[in-house]
């Protein structure tokens, strides 16, 4: 045994008390005789030090060493060698063990065999697994990435199956089982105390590499770890309570300590900007602590440069010490350090797994409760439908498309919708869409405002829809994303219709619905707001509610999850998705909370019990406070500005031609959309849906659905509201149209559901059912080919705008160059509007109907068409009119008089229309502060985020899950 | 959600069905909820157009009012005379009056700055003579002034009308040829420019002619354009008059030249305000001579139009009668000779066109070798006032759209009223009455009813005629159109 070099052991405890006799016991157990122990015990307060002397003393020649409870693992290294250095050893080697890890008996030996086969290697470190698992890796060496995360090249959790078992350089090895030569560690000055718990593996690999030390990883010496300070089981003076703190702060520390001196200022900037990220990251999953800590952390490193300056001069002076002239051995360093895309490769992984478990997370309430209730019984679990996929499974992608008749229908069914909506290329208006704004600016400026340059100056809130416009407009542009909202709102509204309709029939029954009827349903449901009119009549806010409502009505499904916290964020998600659908809709909030109201009272009558409790009834309480929570800078204010109509009344341009109950029952707009008849197929199936009584149950609260709905339309759609001016508006149908033909639409794929032996029904049945699904499948095909041929047609371009070019130019210029244009005549009355700016787009129209008419105004209009008058002219300047404008065909007795005004120059203009411009033009508009309109958006600008971290599936799971 | 209640027992009990079996309450929804959403869609009725119709104005006093005369026919004609509308306080307006003809022709040279005159005081009855208003006068009154303001000319063959400036209207047979020709006047009675567009329609369709486009008109002028020097066509035409700016009264004269085999005689052409599907013209004489219909369609559709005969009885369409087909923007000249002949059109006082579109429409006819000019009479609400000139004259009144009573009074020279005859009148007939030979002006007001009204004053001994004059509305309140926001 004299073969072997001198080895000892530096054992580093602090309250270890839990591990430290498996330690030991590992110790003692090493097939390599040890030549001596030094312990080193850093203030603890269980039984540590006395477990180690009673375990070592007698055995192995040991040292113990007592230090403070302040100091660190470094310090302790320090004092260990001190130790050896006073009691005259010199071990070659230096095995480094911590009180949470034990070696395998071997690992000893294969240590200092791989030493002796690789004489270069002066540091050497084992394979670390999971202790208490045993089998899970943790380290196999490390390295460091830019970004400073630390990086083991392994997946969490991975079996060691000897997958890695080579000995081959690495960066860095884990303190824990490191062999290293004491005279190296002497060299590089040991472990920094700047770092006393965590990363100060990596930084001394780091020092070891710039110095030209080869650092090897050997598999077969084997040491369980228990990381109990990583993980925070074991908290010391030095970890605190934000481990993830001290983590971030040593590994900013190590990166910015050893980095090069070139690029330490990019360096610094790209850590803090990185951490700006990754603390935005971490907020996105629910870690707000560790969010913190990664700010935290960076202020503490940027805090003291003196301490890092000092550690960069220790470094060089290390290197200069050993390798003289040849400085860092660059080559090494970069060789071993991780590649520069890694940081990145990870943020796209996350990031798809955020989107997969956001949207994966509400698809399996069905799967989730029949699990639950197959807990609750001994029956095994139902078959499902066949998958196709099976079926297919090794065949080529194409011939798996063409082979199944539902790949092939949805193609076709999208590429009919693409051709139906051939007309948005190159911008869409008409009917009650109005032209979207030049650039995303306008929608900014109109939701950050709180008083809108809008025809004599508006306090009107914007309407609710314009942030998503917004947000999403500064990614395309608005022309862009108003056609790309138009043609892509009936796939998507496809897609969610048949994820909804699938978990819907995995509830209802066990085997779930067959795919052609899945597909009829969605392709059914993507039709609802073309054929209903919506698109060809530029009702943009229905189209996208028809896209919106199926997802929130699959997130509505979560309210019925086993578990509370899915419950609780089907509830936020429901929420939010409501918000989405009250923005484009606003009626839907009313409708959606009626229903709500009823099916809880319902429960409550039902299920009395179950209901009481708060995590049953506050989802769906919750998914009704999001929206008012989110939108409030829109309905708060729309309450104190008179314009509080704008809750109830649907998005666009006013007024459009109110519907019938008639209309509702097929699905059509007031004038608008395919043939009707084709649309009552809908309601005609719905009924037939409740006969048969396997599926009763669900078809009836389709049917519920569907009343309160017909119900709360009632009040909706009766009264008509009186918008200052002209015209008188219809509340908004849309919400109303949409859940009527959704309720019908799932009852009519659950009566589908009872579709099966068809053969043993009688024969009149049969025949019922085969003209039931001969118009089942007539209906959607006459309105896709009607919206396909002649959809787009009803969406004309609005007729040119009364208004001069050359006025328009000049009121694009500022604000208060506004157009004041009369249109009518005395005898039928005049009616004025003002255009401004690029005239009115997307989101001023609301703002414009509900602004109260001003009487002032109207008292100074009037008496300027009726009587010359020069002071009502100075008011109009003062309200911003450059120009005033009398539309074809004009009365001349108006003419006259304005002609007659002193102050309005006559101004060119086309034949028919007349033109004056007032001299002197208005001053600029004063401004409007807005403080109340900013806390209002503060409050929504939080919330949002807020809402949708926690409405977020857990994506971040600590590593003992 | 929701545990259906357990079954009835199935078969085997059926003998014993219970009375008191509970109906299932699933079964029960699923006949309710449809139920109720049947009542629901039955209660939703479709709502009414959304967007106001037409808001009618409210009134006020008026405040100013301008009436502009056109020169006389020629050198001899009368002078102005204006008067008030019944009721009126009046007060005193302001007078600018313009060249008066020299010469026999009236013609060239008529036109020019209006000059201003002393102020007059206008009151009811007789009215006043407003001085050297043989040239284009304007009348002008402010506040109290401005109500009932009505003027005239006394003149016997051919009696223009003095009203406010329009800016819209229509002159339907208008020529600039050697036999016809037509002369249009503009009186621009403001400090500012004026400028005014013609746009003509001919029986082919619409007549591009620049000449007639932007014809300025200084302040405080006159303007007399001689189509058959402006624009010369040998064509029948109708025009569309716009003011694009300021104020104008246009007033068009067409002089009929036999060229040497007859008579050179000269009358007004009246306007038509706005096209309309109900026209009706008054004053077609007893004895005539060639008459011509003349209809203009200023739409897009091609109109037919059914003449209709308008006697003191009845208004009817006459055997043979056959409709006349219109083409869109474009006139079409109708010999009424056959029509106005024979039996049927004893006693015709005039002609009514139902059209299926709006259209402006004239006669033109020969009264002993007179010119004379007719077309659709406005139709009458308020009190109106005339001007006429001393001699026989007969008022003709038609258009009532239901019974009723017009009050027609008329005034001598000095204001005393020499008659005071209530006419009955109701719809589909016209109505005659007879006015005394002094009466120089004349007050119209219809109780119930709404009136059209036509004085038809024939003239006899040398140079025989026959003259008529529309009686317009007076003014006497300001409309307030009714503003709203858009």
């Amino acid at each position: 045994m004299s073969q072997h070099p001198e080895v000892a052991v530096l054992l580093v405890s602090h309250d270890g008390g839990s591990w430290l006799p498996t330690v030991l016991d590992g110790l003692l157990a090493q097939t390599t005789p040890l030549d001596s122990v030094v312990a080193v015990d850093t203030g603890s307060m269980d039984d540590s030090v006395s477990l180690v002397r009673d375990g070592l003393e007698g055995r192995i020649p040991t040292l113990l060493r007592s230090l403070p409870g302040s100091a660190g693992f470094p310090e302790a290294v320090t004092d260990g060698l001190v130790a050896l250095a006073e009691s005259g050893r010199e071990p070659e080697w230096i095995w480094i063990l911590h009180d949470d890890s034990t070696p395998a008996p071997d690992a000893l030996t294969a240590l200092l065999a791989a030493a002796a086969a690789r004489p270069e290697a002066d540091i050497l470190g084992p394979k670390l697994r999971e202790w208490p698992s045993l089998r899970r890796l943790l380290e196999l060496g490390v390295t460091i990435s830019g970004t400073g995360r630390r990086e083991t090249g392994l997946e969490r959790g991975e079996f060691d199956q000897g997958q890695h078992d080579e000995v081959r350089e690495v960066f860095a090895v884990n303190s824990a089982g490191m062999l290293v030569r004491r005279s190296v560690l002497e060299e590089l000055g040991g472990f920094d105390t700047a770092l006393p718990i965590f990363g100060n593996d990596i930084d001394l690999g780091w020092r070891a590499a710039a110095v030209g030390h080869t650092t090897l990883i050997v598999p077969k010496a084997i040491v369980f770890h228990a990381e109990a300070a990583h993980r925070g089981v074991r908290r010391t003076p030095l970890t605190g309570r934000h481990t993830h703190f001290q983590e971030r702060r040593a590994a900013l520390f190590t990166l910015l300590a050893n980095a090069r001196g070139v690029s330490l200022p990019f360096q610094v900037v790209r850590l803090a900007l990185g951490s700006v990220l990754r603390m935005i990251g971490l907020f996105c999953v629910r870690a707000v602590g560790e969010g913190l800590d990664e700010i935290a952390a960076l202020v503490a490193v940027l805090r003291h440069p003196g301490q890092l300056l000092e550690a960069r001069r220790s470094r060089a002076a290390v290197v200069a010490k050993v390798r003289g002239a040849d400085g860092t051995d660059r080559a090494r360093v970069r060789r071993l350090l991780a590649p520069w895309w890694l940081p990145y490769r990870h943020g796209l992984d996350f990031f798809s797994d955020l989107v997969a478990a956001a949207t994966n997370q509400a698809s399996d309430v069905a799967e989730r409760r029949r699990l639950a209730a197959a807990e609750r019984s001994d029956t095994p679990p139902p078959a499902r439908h066949r998958d196709e996929d099976d079926e297919f499974a090794d065949t080529g992608l194409v011939v798996r498309f063409f082979t199944s008749p539902t790949a092939v229908g949805t193609a076709i069914t999208v590429l009919a919708l693409l051709i139906g909506v051939r007309d948005v290329v190159g911008g869409l208006s008409g009917g009650a869409l109005s032209p979207t704004p030049d650039s995303v600016g306008a929608w900014w400026r109109l939701h950050l405002e709180g008083w809108h340059p809008i025809g004599f100056g508006s306090e009107v809130p914007a309407p609710p829809y314009v942030l998503p416009l917004a947000v999403l407009g500064t990614l395309f542009g608005p022309s862009l994303l108003i056609s790309l909202l138009m043609a892509l709102a009936a796939p998507i509204a496809l897609w969610g219709a048949w994820r909804f309709l699938r978990v819907v029939s995995r509830l209802a029954t066990p085997y779930g619905a067959p795919r052609w009827l899945l597909l009829w349903g969605s392709v059914t449901w993507a039709l609802v707001p073309l054929a209903a009119g919506a698109w060809g009549g530029g009702r943009w806010g229905i189209v996208v509610a028809a896209a919106i409502l199926p997802w929130l009505a699959h997130a509505a499904l979560g309210f019925a999850d086993p578990e509370p916290d899915h419950r609780w964020r089907a509830g936020l998600r429901t929420g939010l998705a409501l918000a989405l659908m009250t923005a484009v809709a606003p009626s839907a909030w009313l409708v959606v909370a009626v229903l709500i109201g009823v099916l809880l009272a319902s429960a409550v009558r039902l299920i009395p019990n179950e209901v009481r409790e708060r995590s049953v009834w506050g989802p769906p309480v919750a998914a009704l406070a999001v929206p008012l929570l989110v939108l409030l800078p829109w309905w708060l204010p729309a309450l104190f500005e008179g314009a509080f109509a704008a809750t109830v009344l649907d998005i666009g341009r006013w007024p459009t031609v109110a519907t019938s109950g008639w209309d509702l029952l097929a699905g059509r707009l007031a004038g608008l959309g395919a043939p009707p008849e084709a649309g009552l197929v809908l309601p005609a199936l719905a009924l037939f849906a409740l006969l048969p009584t396997k599926t009763r149950i669900p078809v009836v609260i389709c049917w519920l659905v569907a009343a309160v709905t017909a119900l709360v339309a009632i009040p909706l759609t009766v009264p008509s509201i009186d918008l200052p001016g002209t015209a008188q508006q219809q509340p908004g149908v849309g919400a109303v149209l949409l859940l009527l033909h959704g309720a019908w639409l799932t009852a009519a794929v659950l009566g589908g559901l009872s579709l099966h032996h068809l053969g043993d029904q009688p024969r009149p049945v049969q025949a019922g059912l085969a003209v039931g699904g001969i118009a089942a499948v007539v209906a959607p095909l006459v309105a896709l080919v009607w919206f396909a041929g002649w959809g787009g047609e009803e969406l004309t371009d609005d007729p040119p705008s009364d208004v001069p070019v050359y006025m328009v130019q000049r009121a694009e210029e500022a604000p208060e160059n506004g157009v004041l244009v009369l249109r009518g005549s005395i005898d039928d009355g005049i009616r004025y509007d003002v255009h401004r700016g690029d005239g009115p787009t997307v989101g001023e129209d609301e703002v414009a109907a509900l602004t109260p008419e001003d009487a002032e105004i109207t008292t100074i209009i009037r008496s300027l068409v009726t009587s010359p008058d020069g002071d009502a002219l100075d008011a109009l300047a003062g309200y911003g009119i450059l120009y005033i404008v009398q539309a074809a065909p004009a009365d001349g007795a108006v003419a006259a008089s304005l002609d007659a005004t002193s102050g309005l120059d006559q101004a060119s203009s086309e034949r028919g229309t007349r033109a004056w411009q007032v001299t002197p033009g208005p001053e600029p508009l004063p401004g409007h502060p807005a403080w109340f309109r900013w806390l209002l958006l503060i409050i929504q600008g939080a919330a949002i985020p807020v809402l949708v971290v926690l409405a977020l599936p857990p994506l971040r799971r600590s590593r003992d899950e | 959600m929701s545990e259906s209640p357990t079954p009835t027992p199935g078969a085997g009990r059926r003998s014993v069905i219970t009375p008191q079996r509970r109906v299932d309450i699933i079964v029960a929804l699923a006949i309710v909820l449809p139920t109720v959403v049947a009542l629901c869609v039955t209660l939703i009725g479709r709502e009414g157009d959304p967007v106001a119709g037409l808001r009618p104005p409210t009134t006020s006093a008026l405040t100013a009012a301008t009436v502009v005369c056109p020169a006389g026919i020629n050198a001899a004609s009368g002078l102005v005379r204006a008067v008030r509308a019944p009721g009126v306080p009046g007060g005193k307006v302001a007078v600018r009056t313009g060249v008066a003809p020299v010469d026999a022709e009236g013609n060239g040279n008529a036109q020019g700055a209006t000059k201003e005159g002393a102020e007059l005081a206008i009151g009811a009855g007789g009215g006043v003579v407003v001085p050297a208003s043989g040239g284009a006068t304007v009348l002008d009154g402010r506040d109290g002034a401005a109500p009932g303001l009505v003027a005239g000319r006394g003149d016997r063959l051919a009696v223009p009308e003095c009203r406010a400036p329009s800016y819209d209207e229509w002159l339907v047979g208008i020529n600039a040829s050697a036999r016809y020709a037509t002369t249009l006047e503009l009186v621009n009675p403001d400090d500012g420019d004026a400028v005014v567009d013609l746009a003509l329609i001919g029986a082919t369709g619409p007549i591009d002619e620049p000449g007639l486009r932007g014809i300025q008109v200084p302040g405080h002028s006159v303007k007399r354009l001689e189509l058959a020097k402006v624009a010369p066509r040998d064509a029948w035409t109708a025009a569309h008059l716009t003011v694009t700016r300021g104020r104008v009264t246009a007033t068009a004269r067409n002089t009929f030249d036999p060229l040497g085999r007859g008579r050179i005689t000269t009358d007004f052409l009246p306007t038509n305000a706005e096209p309309a599907t109900t026209n009706l013209i008054l004053g077609i004489p007893e004895k005539k001579g060639a008459s011509t219909l003349v209809l203009a369609n200023p739409g897009d559709d091609e109109i037919r139009v059914t003449p209709r005969l308008v006697t003191a009885e009845s208004v009817f369409t006459p055997t043979g009668a056959e409709e006349i087909a219109v083409a869109p923007h474009s006139i079409k000249a109708v010999n009424l000779t056959s029509l106005l002949s024979g039996d049927a059109a004893k006693g015709v006082v005039g002609l009514e066109l139902e059209s299926t579109g709006p259209l402006t429409s004239s006669i033109r006819l020969l009264s002993k070798t007179d010119l004379v000019l007719l077309a659709p009479v406005p139709l009458l609400r308020d009190p109106a006032a005339a001007v006429l000139p001393v001699g026989a004259k007969t008022l003709l009144l038609g258009g009532a759209d239901r019974t009723g009573v017009v009050h027609v009074k008329s005034y001598d020279a000095a204001g005393k009223v020499l008659a005071d005859k209530p006419v009955e009148v109701g719809p589909d007939r016209a109505a005659s009455l007879a006015l005394p030979p002094q009466a120089v002006t004349i007050t119209v007001e219809a109780r119930n009813t709404s009136i059209g009204a036509l004085v038809s004053i024939p003239a006899t001994g040398r140079g025989p005629g026959l003259a008529t004059i529309r009686v317009r509305a007076a003014e006497l309140r300001s409309r307030i159109p009714v503003v709203v926001p858009q």
